[in-house]
């Protein structure tokens, strides 16, 4: 697999704070080339593979309308070009057996808010290497 | 009373038997013995009567012999010097042969005639009758002894010849007489004999007829008086016990049978009221479990909305802090322009509140979460406890910057992974390597980490200003706090109770050692495999 400069990343997230700090994050400090933020979730598959290039990488606000974080997540999951995108769950709590849901739902980890600046990029790599992170808080 | 009368019946019975066998037995002994003795007597007397009999047929044809023989020279016999006597003899007769037989036969005869006196008594009639009888057979032999001296006048002799056997007739005669008497004798005994054999057979069949009836009797009356009443009893228990338990025993007999019911009816009464009672007790029973299940129901409820509230409050919360923290970050990092040095330390202060203040609230959702009883644990096997404490080190010791405290690691190399939820293990290794470098002012700071079978402890040791005794059990409680904490303020004070409650989950615990002054060494005791984790989610390998 030809290695990128930059990963290609998705996120989907209703909070305007929430978006406006990975697009610093990963735009203005990192230099992401490509990284597209969806407001919400309509038309969310025609918008999905309207996207080029193919994300490497999806975030997903679990809490969104009109599709939830796991009804995207099973939209993407029955898309031919995303079958092996790394998708995880962006959110600020997780209770209980949310957990269990995100796992058994098929989500490839799940990072916490508020982000911590100093360890999303490592743990955005170590995603994409194919680790499983689970940052439960809450 | 029932005994006493059963008791009465069977020692009269027996005494019954008994009697009645001595009586047999005696009247049977009795019998025997006298009908041996008048045997004995009669034997002898007929015995003897015959051998007279004999004797005097003897004597008569004696006489005609010596008569026969004897023509001349016998004397005249003078009857009055005659003595008829057993021991008779002819005296100065000449006498041919025969006359010693004929004195002979005479005193034999004069000797069965006494023995037979002796036999019947002297006082005999018969042998009064007999004696005469002899001498007069004797007295008339000797006169026809005289006579064939005197005559030889055939016809003479022929007539006193005829009364000489006519004497001989005459004891026979008696004889006779006598012998039929006696074995008359003998046969009225006989008879008498098998008369009382019969008699007292009749009587034993009788009595054993007597006893079978009386037997009879006894069992009806034992039937009656003893079996029936146990049997209406018994019946009637058995009703009960079948159901109807509201009947009662009539009460009919007396004694001990009248007890008897009576007792089992008070205690079908006792048992009554037990069973009211248990019913009473099951409804009270039945009343509390409903209430039991109710308050379970309502707890749970509780707890549901608990847990509802405590997920939204944990979102709601936390999501302003993502701009509060991030946006002032990048301001102060430069992000959006150049932050002159004072402007970067004010923004960074404020980025240090609204971290505390996450941290805050992330303590205030544990710690309620716990009380609870709604934490969970993300749990994985193969946790790198080394990796954790590295990073717990790390952080450590930017925290530490500024302080003269050494921080040392003592980590073997094959610490062994556990089954554990991550995240935690670092949360409380995080909580006590903080408290370590907020309460000691200098000197050093050691993780070690040393593990058994079973478990793994990592040691968290400081020079510290160490804590009293008094203060142990208080720094795990939440809401209080030692001196110490609040003097240096900062920190919940929900850091060690939500460390000892994870470490709980965890199957583990928290171990204080510390004196005032001398510092304190906490350490975490966690199972390497605890049998009561169970796993959360599988390792994607």
């Amino acid at each position: 697999m030809t290695k990128k400069a930059h990963p290609v990343v998705l996120y989907v997230e209703d909070n305007p704070a929430s978006r406006r700090i990975v697009r610093m994050l990963l735009q203005n400090r990192l230099k992401y080339e490509h990284v597209t933020i969806f407001q919400n979730s309509d038309d969310f598959e025609a918008r999905v593979l309207a996207l080029e290039p193919i994300p490497d990488i999806i975030f997903l606000d679990i809490h969104l309308k009109p599709l939830d974080g796991f009804e995207m997540l099973k939209v993407l999951r029955g898309l031919a070009p995303f079958e092996k995108t790394k998708i995880v769950a962006l959110t600020a709590s997780v209770m209980n057996n949310e957990v269990e849901q995100l796992r058994s739902a098929g989500f490839d980890g799940c990072f916490s808010k508020p982000i911590d600046l100093d360890t999303f990029e490592d743990n955005l790599h170590r995603a994409l290497a194919g680790e499983n992170i689970w940052e439960i808080v809450g | 009373m029932i005994l006493r009368r059963l008791i009465i019946l069977f020692v009269l019975l027996f005494l019954l038997s008994v009697g009645e066998s001595l009586i047999v037995f005696r009247l049977l002994s009795d019998s025997t013995l006298e009908f041996e003795r008048i045997t004995d007597e009669i034997s002898p007397t007929l015995i003897t009567a015959s051998e007279i009999r004999a004797s005097s047929t003897i004597v008569v044809n004696e006489f005609i012999s010596v008569a026969l023989v004897n023509n001349t020279g016998t004397p005249e016999v003078n009857f009055s010097t005659l003595q008829l006597t057993t021991d008779f003899q002819f005296d100065g007769l000449v006498v041919s042969g025969e006359i010693a037989e004929l004195e002979q036969a005479i005193q034999t005869l004069y000797q069965q005639v006494e023995t037979l006196e002796t036999l019947m008594g002297a006082s005999s009639t018969e042998v009064e009758n007999l004696t005469v009888a002899v001498d007069d057979l004797i007295v008339t032999g000797i006169t026809f002894l005289n006579m064939t001296q005197q005559t030889e006048s055939f016809t003479e002799l022929a007539d006193e010849e005829m009364v000489l056997e006519l004497a001989g007739d005459r004891i026979y005669v008696l004889v006779d007489g006598l012998i039929v008497d006696q074995q008359m004798r003998l046969v009225n005994l006989e008879t008498q004999a098998n008369q009382r054999f019969t008699n007292t057979f009749n009587n034993a069949a009788i009595g054993t007829v007597l006893r079978g009836l009386f037997f009879a009797v006894t069992i009806i009356l034992i039937s009656v008086w003893v079996l029936q009443p146990i049997r209406r009893i018994t019946d009637t228990a058995e009703e009960i016990a079948a159901g109807k338990i509201n009947m009662q025993i009539e009460q009919q007999s007396a004694g001990e049978l009248g007890s008897l019911e009576r007792a089992l009816n008070q205690m079908l009464e006792a048992i009554r009221e037990r069973d009211n009672q248990t019913v009473k007790l099951n409804e009270q029973l039945e009343q509390r479990v409903t209430e039991a299940e109710q308050a379970r129901a309502e707890a749970e409820r509780s707890n549901q909305v608990k847990s509802a509230f405590l997920a939204s409050m944990s979102h709601e919360l936390r999501t302003p802090l993502n701009a509060v923290i991030n946006f002032t970050k990048f301001v102060a990092q430069g992000d959006l322009g150049e932050v002159n040095d004072e402007q970067k330390d004010m923004l960074m202060e404020v980025v240090d509140s609204g971290r505390h203040l996450l941290h805050l609230i992330n303590d205030v959702l544990d710690m309620s979460k716990i009380e609870s009883d709604a934490l969970t644990l993300f749990v994985q096997d193969n946790v790198d406890v080394s990796e954790i404490i590295d990073t717990v080190v790390k952080s450590g010791e930017v925290l530490i910057q500024g302080k003269d405290i050494e921080l040392r690691k003592v980590v073997p190399d094959d610490l062994p992974l556990i089954r554990a939820d991550g995240q935690r293990v670092r949360q409380i290794l995080t909580n006590l390597m903080s408290n370590a470098i907020k309460f000691t002012v200098e000197g050093h700071i050691e993780v070690r980490a040393s593990y058994t079978d079973e478990s793994i402890t990592i040691t968290v040791k400081d020079t510290g200003a160490g804590i009293a005794k008094a203060d142990f059990e208080n720094i795990f409680d939440a809401f209080k706090q030692t001196e110490q904490g609040m003097l240096t303020g900062g920190g919940t004070g929900l850091g060690l109770p939500i460390s000892k409650s994870l470490a709980e989950v965890h199957g583990g615990k928290i171990l204080l050692d510390s004196e005032v002054g001398k510092g304190s060494t906490f350490q975490l005791v966690i199972p390497i495999k605890s049998e009561s984790l169970k796993l959360e989610i599988d390792q994607k390998v």
